[in-house]
């Protein structure tokens, strides 16, 4: 693991697996950290497990806050819990407010003001980004439904042709 | 050797006090119990609920219910209370002239007046032209920066900008120049269009200067003198905000407007008085004192205070098969509380501070039917039932064990839906009253103060001391002290403040500071209990004036919170009166007096 210069300052460390995906949710966490004001350092990684970047951002961060984003999940840890139970963790496939609201709550961790749940923002449920990630799956399910409904007339064209 | 249960219906609790006699004393007092009323005091639903707790204490003496002598059931109060809450104020922003939510991270600082322009409309305004940026929902962060970015290049005059998302401070810090933003407006849409508008937003920990401030409003816009009078409302609601929008728009108000809430009509002893709800509780409370003892309350038909008093009579007139018209209010309490509200016509939710009228009322009947509940206990338990005798008289003699006490003596039993006062003179004559308001008003007073919509939440925060808590490790209890963990705490307490419950931490969803929730909850306290204190005290003091009473024990389960009778102590020790928490049998606390009492009335009965 690198660690850069800057990491002797306080901020928030972000464990990042390097892999192309994870740009997006690189840049959701940066913009929730940065909204609530709170400085963060980058830390490219190997590891691929989030609560473990995590737990190691956390560990090296003089706010004992790290933000891990592994393969699949974005995760929140704090350096007084234990490794294996990580403040918050994000589902499998996490969507960008997600991710956003991972970055605004460990700077809230930081700042000790109370966390955004998903509750919080019921009003802004309808974000574009909700909306995205809801119509991003729909092509596949599309051509998956297309293809079920072909096969379906096909195999009942075949029955009725004998 | 007789062996008698003293049983006690209350409206909450069922009470049970277990005696073995000997030669007309009561020789050892074998067991008390206490649980849940099953169904409304005074009806045959009681029945299962009584059973439990007759079984209880049985099994807790080593008894069997077959031993039982007498079971001694009091003459249950037939009193029931009800709340009402009149609004009788309300908040109206027309034309979206404000917007004053005051988001927790808006973006800049400063001050920008222009016109407000669509995101969409930016790119078409003149170099030279001074505008506000309206950035609906759907905008990434970064392309909202490089628009304003490109238009301040092209010379248009960008002077803040108005995001329906949370990304004020991401917008600005992509800005060549920094504007004030303010964000989260969630009805953004309605924010009015090529209109005069400006924004302000202060530093972190200030509060905004130019758009509270009514002149400042004035030189923002130009204002005449008259015209700077219609925006006074405006500039006070925007007082103590970081970050506020004000639009100029033709009929723009804020309006405060009180709304009607009828009128009452008191009859009582010495007369008859029409008062209207919205003078406030003072004025009320001073119309009760003028004509009580009160016979009857009627309310405006059509009101909401109508309905409520109509739900009571309704209650009680089904509850003792009693026709309505029979059904009279004795008491009514009135306190003046405040209701956050949401304010008419706000972009982003705004709420303001409503004033309101809170309403107990109290309707006493002649008589509840206990025979039914004695005459099915016996059926089942083959023991010989008494109904014996005025719940005051059985509770001064319960109250009467309490170490240090002596005749004459009043007591004050604060309950759930009623404050009741009686008082003992040395000739043994008993004086009792009624009164509304008690328990579940300050619960309806704290619900509404804080908005919390939650009456299990409201009554929680009633019972229980409250906690901040400053880290995943530790809380900071209502009286400054820290108390730490073992295990951390789960993330939706954090900072957040909590009730401190046997069975863990609840926390408090409104963002309430813990001083200000400590505040309601205590003042709500007071207003019912301290008030019902000396309003029942001064009735039944033999002269009328409060102090002429000596001794004064609380009962009942109000006495048993943590700060009600250091409350009610601390007022009436002004009037010289000797007054605390009773100690029932030096044993039981507040609790059991009728219970207790109801066995010793055994005693009076065989000498």
């Amino acid at each position: 693991m690198q660690i850069s210069k800057t990491s002797t300052k306080p901020s928030i460390m972000i464990g990042l697996a390097v892999y192309p995906e994870n740009e997006q949710k690189l840049r959701e966490v940066q913009a929730g950290i940065e909204e609530e004001g709170i400085p963060y350092t980058l830390l490219q990684s190997d590891e691929a497990d989030a609560v473990k970047l995590a737990y190691q951002g956390a560990a090296q961060s003089q706010l004992g806050v790290g933000i891990g984003i592994g393969l699949s999940a974005v995760c929140v840890h704090y350096v007084k819990l234990p490794a294996d139970r990580p403040l918050f963790i994000s589902d499998e496939t996490g969507s960008r407010s997600e991710w956003r609201r991972c970055g605004y709550n460990a700077a809230r961790l930081v700042k000790g003001i109370p966390f955004k749940t998903p509750q919080s923002e019921l009003p802004e449920a309808d974000l574009p980004e909700a909306e995205s990630s809801k119509q991003e799956p729909d092509p596949e399910l599309y051509q998956f439904i297309r293809e079920l409904v072909i096969k379906v007339v096909h195999e009942h064209a075949q029955a009725m042709g004998r | 050797m007789p062996i008698i249960a003293g049983v006690d219906i209350g409206n909450s609790t069922t009470e049970i006090c277990l005696a073995r006699i000997e030669a007309g004393q009561v020789k050892e007092y074998l067991a008390s119990s206490i649980i849940k009323t099953t169904g409304i005091k005074g009806t045959t639903a009681n029945v299962p609920g009584i059973l439990i707790a007759l079984e209880e204490a049985v099994k807790k003496s080593g008894l069997s219910m077959s031993q039982l002598t007498e079971i001694r059931l009091n003459e249950a109060t037939p009193v029931i209370g009800d709340l009402a809450m009149e609004t009788i104020t309300e908040t109206i922003i027309t034309e979206s002239t404000m917007i004053g939510h005051n988001p927790s991270t808006p973006g800049g600082i400063g001050l920008g007046v222009g016109m407000t322009v669509a995101f969409a409309e930016l790119g078409v305004q003149a170099a030279g032209e001074k505008v506000i940026c309206v950035i609906p929902k759907g905008i990434d962060f970064e392309d909202a920066a490089r628009t304003i970015n490109q238009a301040m290049d092209r010379g248009v005059d960008v002077q803040a900008a108005i995001a329906r998302q949370d990304d004020a401070v991401l917008i600005v810090n992509r800005l060549r120049r920094r504007i004030p933003i303010v964000d989260e407006v969630t009805l953004i849409e309605k924010v009015p269009l090529h209109m005069l508008a400006s924004v302000e937003v202060a530093e972190a920990g200030q509060t905004i200067k130019t758009l509270s401030n009514p002149y400042g409003i004035a030189t923002v816009f130009n204002l005449s003198p008259e015209e700077t009078k219609m925006v006074v409302p405006i500039a006070r609601a925007l007082i103590g905000n970081r970050s506020a929008v004000v639009v100029r728009t033709p009929q723009g108000d804020v309006k405060a407007r009180a709304i009607p809430a009828g009128f009452i009509t008191l009859s009582g002893q010495k007369g008859k008085t029409d008062i209207d709800v919205e003078a406030g509780a003072a004025k009320i409370m001073e119309a009760v004192e003028r004509v009580q003892p009160i016979f009857d309350v009627q309310g405006e038909a059509g009101t909401n205070v109508n309905g409520m008093l109509e739900r009571v009579r309704q209650v009680m007139s089904e509850l003792t098969a009693q026709p309505l018209a029979d059904m009279k209010i004795q008491d009514i309490l009135a306190v003046d509380t405040f209701v956050p509200q949401k304010v008419q016509g706000g972009l982003a939710g705004e709420f303001a501070l409503e004033n309101a009228v809170a309403l107990a009322a109290m309707v006493k009947t002649s008589r509840l039917p206990m025979q039914q509940i004695a005459d099915q206990l016996t059926e089942r338990l083959k023991v010989n039932v008494v109904i014996a005798g005025v719940e005051a008289n059985m509770a001064i003699r319960g109250a009467l064990t309490t170490p240090g006490t002596d005749k004459p003596l009043a007591i004050l039993d604060m309950g759930g839906g009623s404050t009741d006062a009686a008082i003992i003179a040395r000739d043994e004559r008993v004086f009792s009253i009624h009164l509304a308001g008690a328990g579940d008003m300050v619960t309806m007073l704290i619900n509404s103060e804080l908005g919390l919509n939650d009456f299990d939440l409201a009554e929680d925060i009633k019972k229980y001391p409250l906690a901040k808590v400053e880290s995943l490790y530790h809380v900071r209890l209502e009286d400054g002290t820290v108390q730490f963990y073992d295990e951390h705490l789960p993330p939706q307490v954090f900072s957040r403040v909590v009730i401190l419950k046997d069975t863990g931490m609840i926390p408090i969803p409104a963002d309430h500071p813990l001083d200000k929730i400590r505040h309601v909850r205590r003042e709500a306290k007071k207003r019912v209990f301290v008030t019902n204190a000396l309003r029942s005290l001064a009735r039944v003091a033999p002269t009328g004036n409060i102090r002429h009473i000596e001794f004064v024990v609380l009962v009942g389960g109000s006495a048993m919170d943590f700060e009600v009778a250091d409350m009610v102590t601390d007022a009436l020790a002004e009037y010289g009166i000797v007054c605390g928490r009773g100690n029932i049998r030096g044993t039981e606390g507040p609790r059991n007096a009728v219970a207790t009492g109801l066995v010793l009335s055994y005693l009076g009965k065989e000498v």
